[in-house]
């Protein structure tokens, strides 16, 4: 067998030497900020923080699985065995240089978490998991890199902005206006959970990042940072898959050591 | 002599050797004995809620939703005469007495498990013969050995069939096949492909390896009704059957195994690509100016399989830690995704089985839904575009769900489920068509 | 396309009234709901109704539990190659009585061959036939499509006030045979198409001779598509027994009936399976391609097929989009927001103009190159990398299509009708689409909502299939196309992928010349050659739709 090394994703830009990067695994995410447990658990809403958490099924061991030889050998997540109702964070990532994309949030994500149920869409990207799998997994969501305070929004509905201008503090539109820029402090902070009812108390999430840094560390093409015209192994990447799904369509037998 | 070089191991649904070099056309729907038998159960077996029919005839409750008929009601004690309903039963469907008819009493007389003879389907071209001849034969000795009249005999009508023929199907009614009515195909060939999930899981029992391999067995042949397995498309096919529905060389399993403790959907990605390397069935092609390694292979159709079984895996993978079948669409799209980006290679079934993701996603989790997987078959808009290679997936995702949904496997499927799992041969499919591969493997 | 040239600066100029390049603005100050006209129709109209029928109604103050629209800018809409502006909700089907009156001018419609019918007269009936007979049949025909009795002696009839728009025209490739056809009957080929596009037509059509029957709006409205041929053949069998004195119950009768319900009728549209079960002439069953000979803009401007085109896909995004997508399929509100993209701010004009300048300077203009895959990479790469990278050039554009399903149909459909333009291939149109949107996918990292994407990944596969349920060229597929089947903002655009594979061909048609030529009637209520403009002055209340009933209704 020919030596085998993950390589995650293809490209010669910047950018997708980030994406490379975040997709992998063994890439530990540069931590920024803490957010205590207790704020995040009030910033999704799914219960109050100290609650414990509901179940939408017993217990696997009461429960008494069915004889299934899959089951008997993939072990459950801990919010699966202790029958934790499935639960989401959601986000929303403006097009203007945010460290991630939908898309890549799904790739890293399935690559990086056990057990997680990621939608993409064109602004937003619902990860769903078992309610204590979820709040490990958005721990690292929020307090690492990839979490720009001004241009990436926890939003669990209206979750629109990611295409609209900045304000002016730089923030992304948000139309409930969950969060807001404190210019004494020159912080990010969430007055409403991800849909939009008021916290009890404020939650600072940090600075936004400078823009040069945001545009150092993006897994975002754009024409006036990384074009992605400019990543021509990448394009003909695509153009490859492209041909090969459309030849294969056509017979498969004929796709032959392209 | 096979038209194929394709020799493949055969392992059971734990792993264990079966049996080695056996042609892969030995697990063939126009070959495989097994298969043949559970494509024709499919037709032949017939539920029968008697306990539904009991309720339906004393309430008047007949012929859908919340349809009372006022005034009318009989009050017959089939439950409690099960075992004559079901001698006077079988009596009327045998066409010879020591025909293949069965009628099993199940549940203490509240379900009936009916096998039609074959001759009566031989005698038609049409499917619906089990459920038509089954409700019609009910209706006979209801009528006959509880001395219904002439006046009552439509309400028993209504309890066996339901609304129909006012409707297309039996709506309401209490007679079930795992075949919908042909109206309800989206396509020519699509019968097979019109079972819901939920079914698959309780027949076999959750098991889901064998509920993977009851639904790809299904998905495949009903690929060769369609017109799609034949000619240049017919090994496709049947290696996709075989390595991803009948764990042929034990790759689901094994990629399984290899990720059951910590692994994620990505770690299964990149097992696959492992395995498929070394066994030989994908090379490097080239490396590009940043050091990616683009790769290639001589045989497309043998990757399409290698990676459909690891889609499989990873949807074993993702479902069985979370115990929960809603991350089954999203399992689909970014398993090939990432197939795709780390090697230059098209995903299962060349990007539809992405596209079939992209939609069940959508479907199963927004507005325009249309319900959990438990629901999902191939015989719809947001599911037909993979030939095969999705909802055996779906199914297995079912089985390992832990009652995560309110609309589950068991209140989708109602008795058909559970009354089927009563037939061998239809539960634990992967045991029989290895066996009947292996009694044939000389001779294909 | 130069800076000066780029044909959507001036509409994002009058949207946002600041710099188009601008990356910063003010949010949430514009008064919520109050800053759009429209709006404060909608809440004063509301209030009126809701104290009349006591039941609650519209109130914009219960969106989002306070926090009404209009947190941002409340954006007007230019409809694309017109100089109206419109607000959003001027488009939504509902408020727009062109969008409705296309539909119904489309629903109506039934082609009927004649052939058949006299065959049948003179063979069997021994009856003769001559140009006199024909123009006397029509005459009793127009008498009694609308509704009217011709062989009972004691029938009701319908209010000709009501059903004004509903009638009977012939057309035939025979120039003999045309000339001696009432005026009032014909749609004249030869006056009504370039000449060119004359000559191929009429070589098509031949010595045949076809019916277009109209059936009135107010039907189109109360029944369904499936109506149309039962209604047309009724009312064509009892006006042959009329006009040619023949038996009413004979055998020969039923040959008639036969022939107009069934073997010589061409249904706009077929009837759709179970799960989304519709009649015939239903939008579902529309092919792509007959909806881009539906679309006359052809007869105007020949010689600019990405403006035909243009127009054409501004019929599908109203009818696929708006109608089936957003309404029959979906229920709810529907998808306007999604299909106005490809008919507003000249935005997808930009990108296909960009497409054609490029093909035509490289390739030395259209249909000049066979598909290969240089050519569709080539194309269908350069003209997507144009609309994103414009995007990502004015925040005000990206603000616009502020959703992704918008930008990947808009981008895709430049880079899709820029392949066929260079082509003359359909297929290989779409399969330049497909490309488009992996292409999307991978630079922006995200593409449309949650369940866009599923025929575009299906789609480079499915698009050079054979195989049984996913090969079909692709002017013969529609919304009843499995992959096609369930999701919005893509037909609209490959109805113009089909258009621009032909109109770069110069062909007179794409699909079927019967359908071609009987939309090419002065006497449609919808205007055919000019639909955006048509939709633009159903949006400024301009347009008057048939079907209305004010006969028989207090006067209001």
């Amino acid at each position: 067998m020919v030596e085998y090394k993950p390589q995650y994703y293809p490209g010669g830009s910047n950018v997708a030497a980030n994406r490379r990067k975040y997709i992998d695994p063994n890439y530990k995410l540069r931590k920024l900020r803490t957010i205590s447990d207790d704020d995040l658990v009030r910033l999704m809403g799914h219960r109050v923080p100290g609650e414990a958490y509901k179940s939408v099924h017993p217990p696997l061991e009461e429960l008494g699985e069915p004889t299934c030889p899959i089951r008997e050998i993939v072990e459950p997540t801990p919010g699966a065995k202790a029958g934790d109702r499935i639960r989401y964070i959601q986000f929303t990532d403006s097009v203007y240089f945010a460290p991630l994309t939908p898309y890549m949030r799904a790739w890293m994500g399935h690559m990086r978490y056990r057990g997680v149920d990621i939608g993409v869409l064109s602004g937003r990207v619902p990860l769903e998991a078992r309610e204590r799998d979820l709040e490990k997994v958005a721990k690292e969501l929020v307090e690492t890199e990839i979490f720009d305070p001004a241009r990436v929004g926890i939003r669990g509905a209206t979750v629109h902005g990611h295409a609209l201008r900045l304000d002016e503090n730089g923030l992304m539109f948000d139309a409930l206006r969950r969060f807001q820029y404190d210019k004494n402090k020159g912080e990010v902070v969430y007055v409403k959970d991800q849909v939009g009812v008021p916290l009890d108390r404020p939650i600072y999430v940090g600075k936004p990042t400078p823009e040069e840094e945001l545009r150092k560390i993006t897994s975002q093409f754009r024409v006036d940072g990384e074009a992605f015209r400019n990543d021509k192994e990448l394009i003909e990447f695509v153009q490859r898959i492209h041909m090969l799904r459309t030849e294969a369509g056509f017979d498969p037998n004929k796709v032959k050591d392209l | 002599m096979p038209k194929y070089p394709d020799k493949v191991n055969l392992y059971d649904d734990r792993g264990k050797l079966f049996e080695t070099n056996v042609p892969v056309e030995a697990l063939s729907p126009l070959k495989n004995t097994a298969i043949q038998k559970i494509i024709a159960y499919v037709k032949q077996c017939v539920a029968v809620n008697l306990e539904g029919v009991e309720k339906a005839l004393a309430t008047g409750e007949v012929g859908g939703k919340w349809c009372i008929i006022r005034g009318r009601s009989l009050k017959l004690d089939l439950v409690k005469n099960a075992g004559s309903v079901a001698d006077s039963l079988k009596k009327c469907l045998q066409v010879d007495p020591d025909d293949d008819t069965e009628v099993k009493v199940l549940k203490g007389g509240k379900h009936l498990l009916v096998k039609v003879p074959a001759k009566r389907l031989n005698a038609g071209v049409e499917y619906t013969t089990g459920a038509t001849a089954v409700a019609a034969a009910l209706c006979c000795t209801i009528i006959e050995n509880f001395n219904v009249n002439i006046w009552d005999a439509d309400l028993v009508h209504a309890a066996v069939w339901g609304r129909y023929p006012q409707t297309m199907e039996m709506l309401g009614g209490n007679v079930s096949s795992l075949l919908a009515v042909p109206q309800q195909n989206e396509g020519m060939g699509y019968a097979l492909r019109n079972i819901p999930c939920a079914h698959i899981a309780l027949i076999a029992k959750k098991n889901a390896m064998n509920a993977a391999a009851l639904s790809s067995i299904l998905e495949q042949t009903a690929m060769f009704e369609m017109g799609d397995a034949i000619g240049s498309f017919e090994r496709f096919h049947l290696l996709g059957l075989a390595y991803q529905g009948l764990n042929a060389d034990n790759i689901v399993y094994d990629l399984v195994k290899e990720n059951a403790k910590t692994g994620t959907l990505g770690d299964v990605v990149i097992s696959t690509v492992k395995r498929a390397l070394s066994d030989g069935v994908i090379k490097p092609l080239k490396k590009t100016p940043s050091g990616y390694t683009l790769y290639t292979t001589s045989d497309l159709n043998k990757w399409n399989a290698y990676a459909a079984a690891g889609l499989l895996a990873g949807t074993m993978i993702t479902c069985g830690a979370a115990r929960s079948m809603q991350h089954a669409p999203s399992v689909f799209i970014y398993f090939n995704d990432l197939l795709e980006r780390e090697t230059g290679l098209p995903g299962v079934d060349f990007g539809r089985v992405t596209g079939t993701g992209v939609e069940m996603s959508f479907f199963s989790h927004s507005i325009y839904g249309g319900g959990n997987p438990a629901v999902f078959h191939g015989n719809h808009i947001v599911t037909r575009h993979s030939k095969g290679f999705t909802i055996p997936c779906v199914a297995a995702a079912v089985a390992l769900d832990a009652g995560t949904t309110i609309y589950t496997p068991e209140r989708i499927s109602g008795v058909v489920g559970e009354v089927l799992s009563e037939v061998p041969e239809l539960r634990e499919s992967l045991r029989y068509v290895n066996e009947a591969a292996v009694s044939i493997k000389g001779g294909v | 396309m130069s800076e000066e040239k780029k044909m959507f600066l001036e509409a994002l100029r009058r949207k946002f009234k600041e710099s188009p390049e601008e990356k910063q603005t003010k949010f949430y100050i514009y008064d919520g709901w109050k800053q759009s006209k429209r709006k404060r129709e909608f809440v004063e109209a509301a209030q009126k109704i809701a104290k009349e029928r006591t039941v609650p109604f519209y109130n914009p103050d219960l969106h989002l539990g306070g926090i009404p629209l209009g947190q941002r800018v409340l954006m007007p809409y230019r409809l694309s190659g017109t100089d109206i502006y419109c607000e959003g909700d001027d488009l939504h089907f509902i408020n727009n009585a062109a969008m409705q009156q296309m539909w119904h001018d489309i629903r109506r419609t039934v082609i009927v061959g004649l052939d058949a019918a006299h065959t049948v007269l003179q063979k069997r009936l021994g009856k003769e036939v001559t140009p006199e007979t024909v123009n006397h049949y029509l005459e009793v025909l127009n008498h009694a499509l609308p509704g009217a009795a011709v062989v009972q002696e004691h029938m009701v009839e319908t209010h000709p006030g009501l059903v004004s728009d509903s009638y009977v025209k012939v057309f035939t490739g025979d120039d003999e045979l045309a000339d001696e056809i009432d005026d009032r009957f014909l749609i004249d080929i030869n006056k009504e198409f370039p000449a060119e596009h004359a000559a191929q037509l009429k070589a098509a059509i031949g010595k045949r001779i076809y019916q277009v029957c109209r059936m009135p709006t107010l039907v189109a409205m109360t029944c369904d598509g499936g109506t149309m041929s039962r209604w047309a053949a009724m009312q064509i069998s009892m006006s042959m027994i009329n006009a040619y004195k023949l038996m009413a119950g004979e055998a020969a009768v039923g040959e008639f009936a036969f022939a107009a319900k069934h073997a010589e009728v061409i249904e706009m549209g077929t009837l759709m399976p179970w799960r989304r079960a519709r009649g015939p002439n239903e939008p579902g069953g529309i092919p792509l391609g007959y909806m881009a000979d539906i679309c006359q803009a052809s007869r105007v401007k020949p010689e600019d097929p990405v403006w035909v085109a243009l127009e054409a896909i501004s019929m599908a995004a109203v009818l696929y989009d708006q109608f089936w997508f957003g309404s029959y399929m979906s229920g709810g509100v529907g998808f306007t927001q999604y299909a106005t993209c490809t008919y507003t701010d000249n935005i997808l004009d930009d990108f296909c103009y960009y497409g054609a300048e490029y093909v035509k300077k490289k390739y030395g203009g259209f249909a000049k190159v066979k598909p290969s895959w240089d050519v569709i990479n080539d194309v269908a790469t350069e003209v997507t990398l144009y609309g994103l990278e414009q995007y990502e050039r004015y925040p005000a554009l990206m603000e616009t299509h502020f959703g992704g399903s918008q930008r990947a149909a808009v981008v895709a459909a430049g880079a899709g009708v820029s392949v066929s333009l260079v082509t003359g291939h359909s297929t290989a149109g779409i399969n330049g689409w497909y490309l488009s949107q992996l292409l999307h996918k991978e630079e922006m990292g995200r593409l449309g909502f949650y369940g866009y994407d599923c025929q575009d990944q299906c789609g480079s596969a499915n698009s050079f299939s054979w195989r049984s349920d996913e090969g079909l060229p692709f002017n013969l597929r529609g919304v009843n196309y499995p992959n096609y089947a369930l999701n919005v903002g893509h037909q609209s655009a490959y109805c113009g992928i089909v258009s621009a594979a032909h109109g770069g061909r110069g062909d007179a048609w794409t699909t079927n010349p019967l359908i071609k030529v009987a939309f090419a009637d002065k006497d449609l209520k919808f205007d055919f050659t000019h639909p955006r403009l048509c939709f633009g002055k159903g949006a400024l209340r301009e347009f008057m739709p048939a079907g209305e009933r004010d006969l028989i209704i207090p006067s209001h």
